[in-house]
């Protein structure tokens, strides 16, 4: 029976407490203020009349407008739960006043406070609304919400059915009912109470430890929300649809009206509505609890928006062709039911894909904004003369229908930069950075630059040039340059280095002002230097430096011997100074004989730049391995092997990418197999060079890398790079073959997976931690390599990103990256996909689905076996360590125990 | 208070963890940087929290207690504090509340673990840290 009802609400096991806890407040609050606004309503109807309705919708939407700005404030500075709490005893207040008010003076009571009730009760409901919703989403990510959230919102509905049964049962007086309603507020802060102590929050590090957002000042969030077309839908969309809501509403309140008139019955309208509130909340609770979750997994999230414009489309242009009372009561089963179960509930899960920062900031924007404003003009669309309000209610309905097919269009790559906003890219450049900066954001930063620069602080005036450096604009650099004089000789002297090491080395502004260096700088050390700068450039005439060919100092002997060469003096004796220098046992003499390799003085530069990668020095050897890097052309393919040798042996990560970079200058694809041998040791940084430096092979090397991928023997992490790599040089890569590589890695993610899960359930009497971590190791390689699969053929954008998404710590980074997955995925692999990633799943699920994989249970000695004879070289160590490490026990237990016995036959 | 991403590249500089770091990695991680400021007498964070963030002072002065209040530490601008609890995945072992109005800056768990996986030596300095400040690990 339990598990029956848990698979009716789809509720995992252990979130039974969570969900019952989270709900029972949500039928609290909705009880007390849904009756509220329904007795108001009523009330209002019964003593004023249904046609002054617009005006109070008039005054709750200005109500929203005036609450919206310290509810934003409020939700920056207090959490969630604080300002649901302080609601419900203020709502609590407020009932109790209307208690006392009505009890002195219900007969004397006018329009003023009919209509002060309908506001006030209007006003409670939204806001609790929005902030019951916040409060909620601090307990579940997107993936949990998606199966949750229609129960809370049939929680509400059970709630506003209460109060429909309330108000039809008569059973207290207006006073009466109205402490009822202000004790049940109190019950609810209470039970709100009761959850923050017993539940706990899911973990979500884009919080800060006091349970409040970053507080993102008004002109940066304005700024986000501008820039994310999803946001500005979903701020729009919910406004529309506001105001289809008021058209229809006004339409069958004027519906029933007449048809209770011309049946003689107008007296009994309020008790009227309040039974077809009671009917609606019901088809909605049926609707929510049986049917949303239910077509959320079917249709997907950004389908689900489409359904209440496409239904008032439906509603009004059916009630214009044929009018009858069905299509009133049809559009009151959509305003005070399937609007709520479905666009609040979408919306809701929507709200997951923006800015995380602004979050609750849009929640309130769009209930006391956006929805105010469609209020507002539905009022306004209803006081037009002449207009006849069904027309405009098919027109506006339109126009959301279209723009929820929009929003749909967005939705997927709202959650890739969602997810993107949310990470560190480290493959973007300071000069890509600098790039997307906007006109007033450079402008700022190049001021900043330049401050900086003027500082006394030799780090940050460095950092300060590489960042002019980087900056995209020349004529920013040739203005900063005039800094530099003024800085210690030390720094200028790395200052010299670094100019020469960037894009702007041969920059006519930077010559010149090296050239000043070189002839008017009071530091000896900071002209030689700036002297031998310009000789690799070609910038002195020879004899203006020949007389240096045997000076003491290395830069000016260095730039005497580079400008003769460039000259034309081939001679043997500029090339013996050189090889001289190469013997020395100085490290300085050293580099700049490197520096002078580089600039091509010896025929055959690599041969001496490889032996110096040997040196004791590791400046020595990092320069002779950028030496090499900068002198790496086809023509001396055949250093290759001892490239790789080098980059095999070397620990030095520097030198490594120097050399990973060399072999791509290359260009041998006979050491493509070598460099992806050598990929399991590299750090992300180098990967990316090689992945940079094997992309540059071409397709010519396409046939090579993809039998590497599919060879199971290789290492995991090499055959996820080949496959980086062929997404890039072979877009349209054989798609046939790959789709075999996905069902192959597919059958291996779920075998890993299916005995990830089963393993320790058949052998509870002893450790297998290490095997289980093992395993899931396994499943989260094959993951990986699903994913880069599904890149290579085009499926996924960024596979890179979802699969480190999915390793997340941060729950709601990974719901939203199993949400990328499912709107990028056919929903047949992704449903082949979901229990993979998802992040927990019944057991028996997994069974199920294990076996329809083709796994079935395994003793410990048979998975054992299977580990050791799998063609990878990871799974064969695996097996055989676990072997190993269990030795005794698997010579005692070689056939499972009975009860083990049992759970593998069942 | 806003702090651009070249700003916040200039804060972080100046701070042990990233001091030896080049221009890429400091402008991505700056990027990723919230801002937080704090009145003074307001805390930061409290003991027994769920740990989220890691934090670098950049302005004022922050005092650290431990459960009965007694003070532990007192950080300046260029300190970072919060990090312990995000590598032991533990709740916080200690308050901080703000001894002036300061300004912090911060780095999420997830990316300061993606920080790491980019950059081991990342947690080779943190290694350091730790390893100066103990004489002996305790291991229960």
């Amino acid at each position: 029976m339990k598990e029956s009802l848990l698979h009716l609400f789809h509720i995992f096991p252990g979130e039974e407490r969570r969900a019952a806890l989270l709900a029972g407040l949500g039928v609290l609050w909705a009880s007390a203020t849904s009756c509220a606004v329904k007795l108001s309503e009523s009330l209002f109807i019964l003593h004023v009349g249904s046609d002054a309705l617009f005006q109070c919708y008039f005054f709750i939407a200005c109500g929203l407008f005036i609450v919206a700005a310290p509810l934003i404030h409020l939700v920056q500075r207090y959490s969630a739960y604080h300002i649901f709490s302080g609601l419900n005893l203020l709502t609590a207040a407020i009932y109790a006043s209307f208690a006392l008010i009505f009890f002195m003076k219900e007969a004397e009571a006018g329009p003023g406070l009919w209509t002060a009730t309908i506001v006030c009760a209007y006003l409670c409901f939204l806001i609790h609304v929005t902030c019951y919703w916040s409060f909620v989403d601090e307990y579940f990510d997107l993936q949990d919400a998606k199966r949750l959230f229609s129960l809370f919102c049939s929680a509400i509905f059970v709630g506003m059915g209460f109060a429909g049964g309330l108000l039809g049962a008569h059973f207290f007086s207006l006073p009466g009912l109205f402490v009822f309603l202000s004790t049940l507020c109190l019950t609810s802060f209470l039970w709100a109470r009761w959850i923050r102590m017993d539940l706990e929050s899911v973990y979500d590090d884009t919080k800060e430890e006091d349970d409040t957002n970053e507080r993102v000042p008004w002109r940066q969030a304005l700024r986000t929300i501008l820039s994310s077309p999803l946001t500005l839908l979903l701020m729009t969309i919910p406004a529309i649809v506001q105001c289809c809501e008021v058209l229809t509403e006004f339409s069958y309140c004027r519906a029933l009206e007449n048809y209770m008139t011309t049946s003689g019955r107008i007296d009994e309208l309020p008790q009227f509505i309040g039974q077809l509130a009671s009917w609606v909340a019901l088809i909605s609770i049926v609707i929510s609890l049986l049917l949303t979750n239910r077509l959320i997994h079917r249709l997907g999230l950004g389908n689900m928006v489409l359904l209440i414009p496409a239904s008032y489309l439906f509603m009004f242009g059916g009630w214009i062709v044929a009018p009858s009372l069905c299509f009133p009561i049809f559009g009151f089963t959509i305003t005070e039911g399937l609007h709520y179960v479905i666009q609040e509930n979408s919306t809701n899960l929507l709200l997951n894909v923006v800015p995380t920062q602004l979050k609750n900031r849009i929640r309130v924007l769009l209930d006391f904004f956006a929805e105010p404003a469609g209020v507002l003009l539905g009022s306004l669309l209803l006081m037009l003369p002449n207009v006849p309000n069904l027309y405009l209610g098919l027109s506006v309905s339109a126009i959301a229908l279209a723009l929820s097919i929009w929003l749909r269009s967005h939705y997927g790559s709202a959650l890739v930069s969602q997810l993107s906003s949310q990470r560190i890219s480290f493959s973007t450049t300071a000069q890509q950075r600098f790039l997307s900066l906007s006109e007033t954001e450079r402008r700022h930063a190049q001021h900043l630059i330049t401050q900086e620069l003027r500082s006394n602080c030799p780090v940050k005036q460095l950092l300060a040039l590489e960042m002019a450096l980087a900056f995209p604009d020349p004529c920013f650099l040739a203005l900063n340059l005039k800094q530099l004089s003024h800085i210690s000789t030390a720094s200028r002297l790395c200052a010299l280095e670094l100019i020469g090491n960037s894009t702007y080395a041969n920059h006519p502004s930077v010559l010149t002002t090296v050239k000043q260096w070189a002839y008017e700088a009071d530091e000896i050390q900071i002209r030689c230097a700036a002297l031998f700068y310009l000789a690799k450039r070609d910038q002195i005439q020879a004899q203006d430096v020949a007389i240096y060919l045997d000076s003491p100092n290395l830069h000016l002997r260095a730039a005497a011997l580079v400008t003769l060469h460039r000259q034309g003096d081939e001679s043997s004796a500029i090339q013996q100074r050189l090889l001289d220098m190469l013997k020395s046992p100085h490290e300085n003499e050293l580099l700049i004989a490197i520096d002078l390799l580089a600039c091509g003085l010896l025929p055959h530069t690599q041969k001496p730049l490889l032996t110096l990668l040997k040196h004791p020095a590791a400046t020595v050897r990092q320069a002779a391995a950028a030496g090499l890097e900068l002198t790496a052309k086809p023509s001396a393919k055949k250093y290759a092997p001892a490239l790789l040798e080098h980059c095999a042996h070397s620990k030095d990560p520097l030198l490594r990418q120097h050399l990973i970079a060399a072999l791509g200058k290359l260009g041998d694809s006979q050491s493509i197999l070598g460099l992806l041998d050598l990929c399991q040791r590299f750090c992300p940084r180098e990967l990316r060079l090689a992945e940079q430096a094997l992309s540059q092979l071409g397709s010519a090397a396409e046939a090579q890398l993809l039998s590497y991928a599919q060879d199971h023997s290789h290492h995991p992490n090499c055959r996820l790079l080949t496959l980086r790599v062929l997404r890039q040089i072979s877009p349209e890569q054989q798609q046939l073959q790959l789709q075999l590589l996905v069902e192959s890695t597919l059958d291996q993610a779920y075998f890993y997976f299916y005995h990830r899960h089963s393993i320790r359930r058949q052998y509870p009497l002893i450790h297998l931690g290490p095997l289980e971590d093992v395993l899931a190791g396994r499943l989260s390689t094959s993951l990986d390599f699903l994913l880069q699969l599904l890149a290579v053929d085009g499926t996924l954008s960024n596979a890179e990103l979802l699969s480190h998404s999915l390793r997340s710590p941060n729950a709601k980074i990974r719901g939203n990256a199993i949400e990328t997955l499912e709107t990028s995925c056919s929903p047949t692999l992704f449903q082949q996909l979901y229990p993979l990633v998802a992040p927990k799943l019944p057991y028996a699920d997994i069974l199920r689905l294990g076996q329809q994989r083709g796994c079935f249970s395994m003793t410990l000695k048979a998975l054992l076996e299977q580990l050791e004879t799998s063609p990878s070289l990871t799974d064969q160590l695996t097996g055989s360590q676990i072997r190993a490490m269990n030795v005794d026990f698997l010579q005692l237990h070689l056939e499972p125990l009975p009860s083990e016995r049992e759970a593998t036959s069942s | 208070m806003t702090l651009s991403m070249v700003e916040k590249a200039f804060l972080l500089k100046k701070t042990d963890l990233f001091s030896g770091t080049d221009l890429d990695l400091l402008l991505a991680v700056a990027e990723n940087l919230a801002i937080l400021s704090c009145e003074k007498g307001s805390s930061v964070f409290k003991n027994g929290q769920k740990a989220r963030r890691l934090y670098f002072l950049i302005e004022g002065c922050v005092e650290v207690a431990n459960e009965r209040n007694h003070t532990l530490a007192v950080l300046h601008p260029v300190d970072y504090f919060g990090d312990e609890a995000l590598f032991s995945d533990t709740t916080r072992a200690y308050s901080v509340h703000c001894m002036k109005d300061s300004l912090m800056l911060t780095l999420s768990r997830s990316n300061l673990f993606h920080l790491i996986e980019e950059c081991p030596w990342v947690a080779l300095t943190f290694l350091r840290h730790y390893s100066a400040s103990a004489g002996f690990r305790c291991r229960n």
